[in-house]
């Protein structure tokens, strides 16, 4: 193996980054709600364009930048639940998933109505790329920042679901929902809660998306948000680490199907088909995902 | 109360515009007898709407600019030209739904677009069945004209452009291994990689990596570092112009320092703003130089800018030159029946347009130049031409080829 | 206002009555006549009402037209600007393009130059041709046939009765609709689309389990029965000369080919019914997603069919007729499916998987039953629509496929296939009335869709079947009485 293997574990690092920080939002939604929130994917392109609008119109840097989107994005997935989800709360579960699909569909579509159909990208100065070259090895600055900073808003995320009270309802809440308020938690505020962290990752992610793939588009969350699902689910939906795990590991099989594939005489043509054939295996084996708990039906 | 007197002003409104409906609209002075409808079908929502975008601006430019001059002239008459835009939503069967709707229901002369071989294949199939001329300006698959006698379009074939890269790269470079990065899933990276590889092929060239990624990817740094890892003197990308910035700029930051050659779809001015300096001297081909002095393509880009304060792009330049097209054949037939309008489309020879001087071959597709395109300073500059052997001929004097740049 | 309405209905309640009497064959043999007096006059009465042409489909397609050059993206746009764009003061800007828009839709709403009249104008004579054709010459009609088509019904056995609805609705159809045009393009779009949701409808309505990637198997029927027409029954360019004579391409042909792409799309589901042995719920949702994109992947790298440049050449076979027949073949193998004892353990299934399975119902079994028929249907749908674009592309069965038939169950409610049915038409007629608007298509159709959410979660008829007066004889076994007060009007509640 030569030094160009180390290169692909990088960039399969990166991508893998990117579609975990976007799984956590699915898993966290999901273990509090048992819905998968398609909009979740539009979230995360709503995120990127807030970016646009704070680097772009507010003139603001990149750290206030991913402040500002996180918060306002968070902002914006705490309304969705709020108008969208939450009367829906008693009915079936599935068009509540219906619903999450049209809200996608809405803001993706209203994104392009409203803003036209330019692409978009950050200005040069909002993160200057420097590339470092290590022995032959090519790094840029940009993947280092995003690698930490995805590793490091999990940690705390996690953190938060460990160590905190309100994440220790969290996980009650998933574990079930109907005793928990009985114990006098306000099951609204943590499902609140639960909307405004997993969105203000989606807005994270979106904006580092932007920043390593710069031409942003209203469209770029539809096949982010079905992938960063996939990864969700084979990590065990539910469980950030499995998210996050599972994030990562998409994108590595996504590199690495590439990269071995040259080996055994299979051209990357091939990669979608035999990137999602890997992951059905993973989910014929374990069906509930890597870190998932089969939940007992009670019969 | 007020709710009454809401309801009485819609009652009123109605009636109001029931009425005006019926009122006969202001006569021009070129005293129209008639219109000329024609459907343009583009694909403003779904993968592709700023393709969409592009093809309406130019549409409603070129109608604005005709009826300006008082339309077209039939025996001495003036018609009035009117499109009519359906969407394609970047779908082939809605694309389809609208050829069928233009052609039946709006009885239009003819249909410009669609552009995405996905919509321009089955539409052509439409237009083919019912008798109507049609013309694509963009699509590059050879099918959707091929043995479709109303079907014409008005870029050149993959065929063609495929080699004229591949000689530019030997020439230029002296290159003697390339490598290929292309959309699988999308059918005119797919088509121009493989004439490409073939045409590198058969002039000595080795190609050391053909890898591709599928439509909707960002990522292409595990395909770029295999293609760096195999070291080719060239990398060649046929993707479109919110695909290159990415390319480029990731085969940078994976170390790559050698030239990138791209191809027509990559003549958008939005190329430039989103890839910044990463594109600075990279060279593709295309239908036309932006500033090289054809009157024609100078009046058309200074208008262009001055109605929608941006460059055209390839697709604007292409539907501009689909309408003129048109418009002359119509003129020629001096009909408006549509089979005079094939007749004499398909008779149309030496068509001076923007992207250059063409001549439909049979089967309903340009004979025209390339011209390759170097990216100084963020700006398209005119670089060279390449011209199908025997074409123009000698007497028809000499098109983009011989033009002094205008920068 | 609630005065009005009470008065309103006041005046049509004996008329209600009277058509909540009126089988739904004398609606039919009503529309009929309707249609035939269209021919008639309905050329002339458009244009002494100013339309070019009679209007499509009701004029439901023309009256959007008018709101065409509605622009609303410059809106958002000076905030979000691209590298393109020199933005100096976005809110100016912004307020300057929502002046723009707003002048735009009032005269959209009214007037707009002389080949393009207003809203108001489209909707005022799209209404008095409605009601002059149809409306008022079908309610009087079907009340005068009503008496005949009754004494006529109650005299037939139930299934010719049934038969001669199905003729009735052939007739009007192909009448109606068969103008070589947008009428029957939309209507093969429709059946399609019924096709399509019903059958999804089955594993994701009455077996509960969460499909998404219904369009992979419509894919893998489109290609199968395309190959096989094109090999053996055309000569085209790209599988050379038919191996079998063109002539012998229809119907027979066809039919084989069809039913070839629906095994296939069959043996495809297998894919997924294998898994959902031991995976359900949100997993199995996944792998009928990995399963779509699968799909589309290998055929995309299968250079034999063309890859991403398509399949061309595909013979141009599917008409209202076939369509027509293979809608209602599908209906009536759902239907019958459901209400056998195969369909209660499927329902069972979606109830609880595991009390079925305790009290003997062969959940494998039936599981593998619910995921063929489902994707044999796809597949067969996948044929037809293959038959009618002439041109198939591995585009055109991605997620966003599967999304428009899952949005069509769930509009239509699970488990009822006539919410299914009542649920595509809606949604096809939806698509091509909504088409002038653009992009703001896909924000209005969403928006519908959130909202029936929101206000009928249920969807149009979740678990229930709407119920027509067919007027037909009571079955020997039940003695139900046939004045059942059910009608097309009390059932859409």
């Amino acid at each position: 193996m030569d030094l160009s293997f180390l290169q692909q574990f990088i960039n399969a690092l990166q991508l893998g980054s990117l579609y975990a920080l976007v799984a956590l939002g699915y898993s966290m939604v999901y273990g509090v709600l048992l819905l998968i929130n398609f909009a979740h994917g539009d979230i995360f392109m709503f995120g990127a364009f807030l970016g646009v609008f704070c680097s772009m119109t507010l003139k603001l840097p990149f750290v206030p930048t991913l402040l500002l989107s996180m918060i306002l994005t968070a902002l914006l997935g705490m309304t969705i639940e709020r108008v969208a989800y939450k009367p829906l709360r008693h009915a079936s579960r599935l068009s509540v998933v219906i619903t999450a699909l049209g809200v996608g569909l809405l803001l993706e579509n209203g994104m392009l109505a409203l803003t036209g159909a330019d692409p978009r990208n950050y200005p040069e100065e909002f993160l200057v790329t420097t590339v470092y070259n290590i022995g032959g090895l090519s790094i840029s600055n940009v993947k280092i920042i995003i690698i930490v900073l995805a590793f490091v808003l999990f940690l705390g995320l996690y953190l938060i679901v460990q160590r905190t009270k309100w994440g220790m309802a969290m996980r009650a809440i998933s574990y079930d929902k109907f005793a928990v308020p009985l114990m006098g938690v306000s099951q609204n505020q943590i499902i609140a809660l639960t909307f405004a962290l997993g969105t203000a990752l989606a807005a994270a992610g979106g904006i580092l998306w932007g920043v390593a793939f710069p031409v942003l588009n209203p469209y770029m969350g539809m096949r982010v948000g079905w992938k960063a699902f996939i990864a969700a689910v084979v990590g065990g939906i539910g469980d950030v680490r499995g998210a996050f795990l599972g994030g990562l590991l998409l994108g590595f099989v996504e590199i690495f199907v590439v990269e071995l594939g040259q080996y055994v005489g299979i051209s990357s043509t091939w990669r979608d088909p035999i990137a999602f054939a890997l992951l059905l295996i993973i989910l014929v084996v374990r069906p509930t995902g890597l870190f998932g708990v089969a939940r007992r039906q009670k019969v | 109360m007020s709710k009454h007197v809401s309801r009485l002003l819609l009652v009123v409104a109605l009636l109001v515009s029931a009425l005006g409906g019926l009122t006969v609209a202001a006569q021009d002075d070129c005293n129209f007898v008639g219109e000329v409808p024609i459907g343009v079908i583009a694909s403003l929502t779904g993968d592709r709407p700023k393709v969409g975008q592009s093809t309406v601006e130019a549409a409603e430019m070129v109608v604005e600019e005709i009826n300006a001059q008082c339309g077209l002239q039939i025996d001495g008459e003036n018609y009035e030209v009117v499109i009519l835009v359906e969407d394609s939503e970047s779908k082939g069967e809605s694309a389809v739904a609208a050829a069928t709707r233009l052609i039946v229901d709006e009885e239009v002369i003819a249909i410009i677009g669609p552009q995405a071989s996905v919509e321009a294949v089955p539409a052509g199939q439409v237009a083919n069945d019912r008798e109507t001329p049609m013309i694509s300006p963009w699509s590059t698959n050879p099918a959707t004209t091929l043995d479709r006698p109303w079907v014409f379009r008005a870029a050149f074939l993959d065929p063609f452009q495929g080699p004229v890269v591949a000689g530019f790269a030997q020439e230029e470079f002296g290159v003697t291994t390339a490598a290929v990065l292309y959309d699988i899933a999308s059918d005119y990276p797919k088509g121009l990689a493989e004439n490409f590889r073939d045409a590198a092929e058969a002039s000595g060239i080795e190609i050391v990596a053909f890898e591709s990624f599928t439509t909707g990817d960002t990522d292409f740094s595990s395909q770029l570092t295999n293609i760096i890892r195999a070291n080719p003197d060239v990398i060649f990308t046929p993707q479109y112009y919110n695909e290159v910035p990415l390319i480029v700029q990731q085969a940078r930051e994976l170390g790559y320092e050698g030239p990138i050659l791209g191809s027509d779809s990559w003549g958008t001015p939005d190329l430039l703003d989103l890839c910044g300096d990463a594109c600075n001297g990279l060279f593709f081909s295309t239908h036309y130089a932006p500033d090289i002095a054809t009157d024609v393509a100078q009046t058309f880009i200074s208008n262009y800018e001055e109605l929608y304060g941006a460059k055209p792009d390839d697709v604007a330049a292409l539907t501009y030159d689909a309408f003129q097209l048109l418009f002359t054949a119509i003129r020629d037939a001096n009909s408006l029946d549509r089979a005079d309008v094939r007749d004499a489309l398909a008779a149309i020879e030496l068509y001076e347009g923007v992207t250059g001087v063409m001549s439909f071959d049979e089967q309903g597709d340009p004979v025209k130049c390339a011209v390759i395109i170097k990216i100084v300073d963020g700006a398209f500059t005119y670089y060279d031409s390449a011209c199908p052997a025997g074409f123009p001929p000698e007497d028809a004097g000499e098109p983009a080829a011989t033009a002094t740049p205008a920068s | 206002m609630s005065t009005l309405r009470q008065t309103v209905s006041r005046w049509l309640a004996p008329l209600r009555r009277q058509l909540g009497r009126t089988p739904v064959l004398a609606f039919m043999l009503a529309f009929l006549l309707a249609v035939l007096l269209e021919q008639q006059v309905g050329e002339n009465f458009a244009k002494s009402l100013e339309f070019r042409k009679i209007p499509k489909f009701f004029g439901l397609v023309d009256i959007f037209e008018p709101f065409s050059d509605l622009d609303f993206s410059g809106i958002l746009a000076p905030f979000f600007p691209s590298p393109s764009m020199d933005v100096e003061t976005p809110i100016q800007d912004s307020g300057a393009a929502i002046g723009e828009l707003v002048s735009t839709f009032w005269n959209a709403l009214f007037y707009q130059g002389a080949r393009n009249p207003g809203f108001f104008s489209v909707l005022v004579r799209v209404l008095v041709y409605d009601i002059v054709i149809f409306i008022v010459p079908i309610l009087i009609l079907a009340l005068l046939l009503r008496g005949p088509t009754l004494w006529v019904l109650q005299r037939l056995p139930r299934w010719l009765a049934l038969a001669l609805h199905l003729g009735a609705l052939y007739v009007v159809l192909m009448l109606w609709g068969a103008d070589g045009g947008t009428r029957e393009l939309i209507l093969i779009y429709m059946g399609i689309n019924i096709m399509l949701s019903a059958s999804l409808n089955l594993v994701n309505g009455y077996m509960g389990e969460f499909s998404v990637g219904h369009a992979g198997f419509m894919a893998v029927g489109a290609y199968v029965s395309s190959v096989l027409t094109m090999v053996f029954f055309t000569n085209s360019s790209v599988f050379g000369p038919a191996l079998l004579s063109p002539d012998l391409g229809l119907p027979f042909g066809f039919i084989i080919a069809l039913l070839a792409g629906g095994v296939a799309a069959a043996l495809a589901g297998l894919l997924v019914a294998f898994p959902s042995f031991r995976t359900r719920g949100d997993y199995l949702a996944i792998v009928t997603l990995a399963i779509n994109f699968i799909v589309t992947g290998v055929i995309n790298n299968m250079e034999v069919v063309g890859g991403p440049r398509g399949l061309n050449g595909v013979p141009l076979w599917t008409n209202l007729t076939w369509i027509f027949l293979f809608t209602v073949l599908s209906i009536a193998a759902i239907y019958n499916l459901v209400n056998s004892t195969l369909g209660k353990g499927i329902i069972a299934i979606r109830e609880d998987e595991i009390a079925s399975s305790l009290m003997g119902v062969n959940t494998r079994k039936l599981k593998l039953v619910a995921f063929l028929v489902s994707s044999f249907i796809a597949g067969v749908a996948g044929g037809l629509f293959a038959h009618q674009l002439a041109y198939v592309n591995p585009g055109n069965f991605g997620i966003l496929k599967s999304t428009e038939a899952l949005v069509m169950v769930y509009l239509g409610g699970m488990g009822s296939i006539s919410g299914s049915i009542i649920a595509a038409v809606i949604f096809t007629i939806l698509i091509e009335a909504l088409r002038p608007l653009a992009v703001l298509k896909w924000v209005v159709i969403p928006l519908i869709l959130i909202l029936l959410m929101l206000f009928r979660p249920q969807g149009l008829f979740g678990f229930r079947e709407l119920k027509l007066n067919l007027g037909l004889r009571p079955k020997p076994t039940q003695g139900q009485p046939t004045e059942t007060e059910a009608s097309d009007a009390a059932a859409a509640d």
